[in-house]
């Protein structure tokens, strides 16, 4: 059954049917890296990252029959998982209010793809730094839309803001990233 | 100012949001400028997939056993509670030693058996399974890729073969009750798999009631003619009449049986005609109200109501006064919540209940 039930959602229906723990383990293989590196931004620590990511998956287990009904279950596990760490974090600092304004995100740039001949050490170095120094949501949108290829409505969703919003946050990050390379090239 | 749409197009056709059009403007737009060829490339393999880590998996490995560790109390698998099971029950065989090697071997040499035949008879023939649930307290109307139309009941599934055009019959399985109103076409018959019974029809309009906890599952037709057949007994054909409804009982279920009946007779099949339950001037038949979001029942014990009110309502009933069990009920129901469903009951018999969240209490 493993090849075949390649969406997300039709491995959760089949979880829910059979209690089956091959499809179970698949939505973990599948899911848990990406909410283990979406809550590392905000959490900024392997350990309480890779617990927020298996408590979602244990959440998922649990409220399995009530999830049938939800149409993306990648987005909503994104959102549990932002929601797990943001309270992490709000524990930590002891505030009563915590938002995605007030922290310090932090985000690598996944490139060792060896086709990727135009983006070299130095640039590379060039690339994070650029992207370190943009907003927090712009920073944030820039991972979920590139790193984790989520359409801009998933986007939104997770990040609670209008679509235009995601595009213009992200035109933004792209400029910014851009110019960096026309001074590299000397476009003009 | 064209830099900066060139930018913004960029952007979109990287996120996989560019509109047609949108990408129409952009080829134009590289084409004026070529200079931005450079960016359309760079972006092209800043977009390039990271390479996987031939670790990750390992590492993904370790963190599912890790998580299952940490959860073992609550992930509660099917295939290990089945083992479980069978290692509790044959404990006593295992004594003699060799009789368990020679055990083990032998499940040993029909699982790899089994697995290359179920392997090869998949791929020679992949069927896409499409299944269907509706939760506790959920009603669902379904379109099957034929145009039949399926009212599934709470707590119900159904899977059927999205490829089922194609098939020489049409085939669903069902789990719990739905209503089918089926789309007429002779050369494919409709057939229904439940774990009890099966059902072979052409063109015609009935409700399939099979919760596996309960021991009794029935079929009621409402128009046409259908073919029915118990699993145990595939030779032996019943054809159902309109407004007859067929009733097969499990006794294996019935706790109350003694031994000596349930070696006598294993199950009961019973044919009946369904008449129309009149509540307040007005007729209804059970089988096809539920679909219209109406509860119908007549003159059921609270017995045999709990499982229907715990379905329709998604909670979980427990009685302790032994005795309310016997009482019978008439009635309907369509907008009311558990808390006002029962406060009507309690007008007719005495009985007294306590709602907490999804538990209900009858004392």
């Amino acid at each position: 059954m493993s090849s075949q039930l390649t969406d997300l959602n039709d491995l959760l229906r089949y979880i829910t049917v059979f209690n089956s723990e091959s499809a179970y383990k698949q939505l973990f293989m599948s899911l848990y890296p990406v909410l283990k590196k979406f809550s590392y931004t905000l959490v900024k620590s392997q350990e309480l990252a890779e617990e927020v990511a298996s408590d979602v998956m244990m959440k998922i287990w649990l409220a399995k029959e009530q999830l049938s009904d939800i149409k993306n279950i990648k987005v909503y596990a994104l959102i549990m998982a932002r929601n797990i760490s943001l309270n992490i974090i709000k524990q930590q600092s002891k505030r009563e209010f915590i938002s995605l304004d007030d922290i310090q995100i932090e985000l690598f740039l996944d490139t060792h793809s060896p086709e990727q001949i135009l983006i070299n050490k130095e640039i590379k170095n060039k690339l994070e730094f650029i992207i370190q120094s943009l907003p927090n949501r712009c920073k944030l949108v820039f991972k979920l839309v590139k790193e984790d290829g989520l359409s801009y409505k998933e986007t939104a969703e997770i990040l609670n803001i209008s679509i235009k919003t995601v595009d213009a946050h992200l035109v933004t990050a792209i400029k910014k990233i851009t110019s960096a390379l026309k001074v590299e090239f000397n476009l003009n | 100012m064209e830099e900066k749409r060139i930018i913004e197009l960029l952007t979109r056709k990287f996120a996989g949001e560019a509109s047609l059009n949108e990408l129409e403007e952009l080829k134009e737009l590289l084409h004026r400028h070529p200079d931005s060829v450079y960016y359309d490339e760079f972006l092209k393999q800043l977009w390039l997939p990271a390479k996987i880590d031939i670790n990750e998996t390992e590492y993904l490995e370790e963190q599912y056993n890790r998580h299952k560790l940490r959860f073992s109390g609550e992930l509660e698998f099917s295939i290990e509670d089945a083992e479980e099971k069978r290692q509790l029950d044959y404990r006593n065989l295992f004594e003699n030693k060799k009789l368990k090697y020679s055990l083990l071997l032998l499940l040993s040499v029909i699982t790899i058996v089994s697995f290359i035949l179920i392997k090869i008879r998949r791929d020679a023939n992949v069927i896409q399974y499409t299944t269907i649930i509706a939760g506790k307290g959920i009603r669902k109307q379904i379109c099957l890729p034929d145009g039949t139309h399926v009212w599934l009941n709470s707590e119900s599934k159904i899977s059927f073969d999205g490829g089922m055009l194609n098939k020489n019959q049409r085939e669903v399985n069902l789990v719990g009750e739905a209503f089918f109103d089926v789309v007429h076409d002779k050369k494919h018959p409709f057939v229904v798999h439940t774990d009890k019974i099966t059902i072979r029809v052409i063109g015609t309009a009935f409700n399939v009631e099979a919760y596996p906890n309960d021991m009794k599952s029935t079929t009621t037709l409402i128009r046409g003619s259908i073919e029915l057949s118990v699993n145990n007994f595939s030779q032996q054909k019943i054809i159902l009449k309109p407004s007859e409804r067929f009733a097969l009982i499990d006794n294996k279920k019935n706790p109350k049986n003694n031994e000596e009946i349930k070696a006598l007779q294993d199950v009961t099949l019973k044919l009946e005609n369904v008449s129309p339950v009149k509540v307040g001037g007005e007729e209804y038949i059970a089988e096809t109200s539920w679909k219209e979001n109406k509860l119908v029942f007549q003159n059921e014990s609270l017995s045999e109501l709990i499982p229907k009110l715990e379905r329709w309502f998604n909670v979980h009933i427990t009685v302790d006064n032994q005795s309310t069990m016997k009482y019978h009920f008439t009635g309907i129901f369509t907008n009311e919540n558990i808390d006002q469903a029962l406060n009507a009951m309690k007008l007719i018999k005495p009985f007294n209940f306590k709602l907490i969240d999804h538990d209900v209490k009858i004392y």
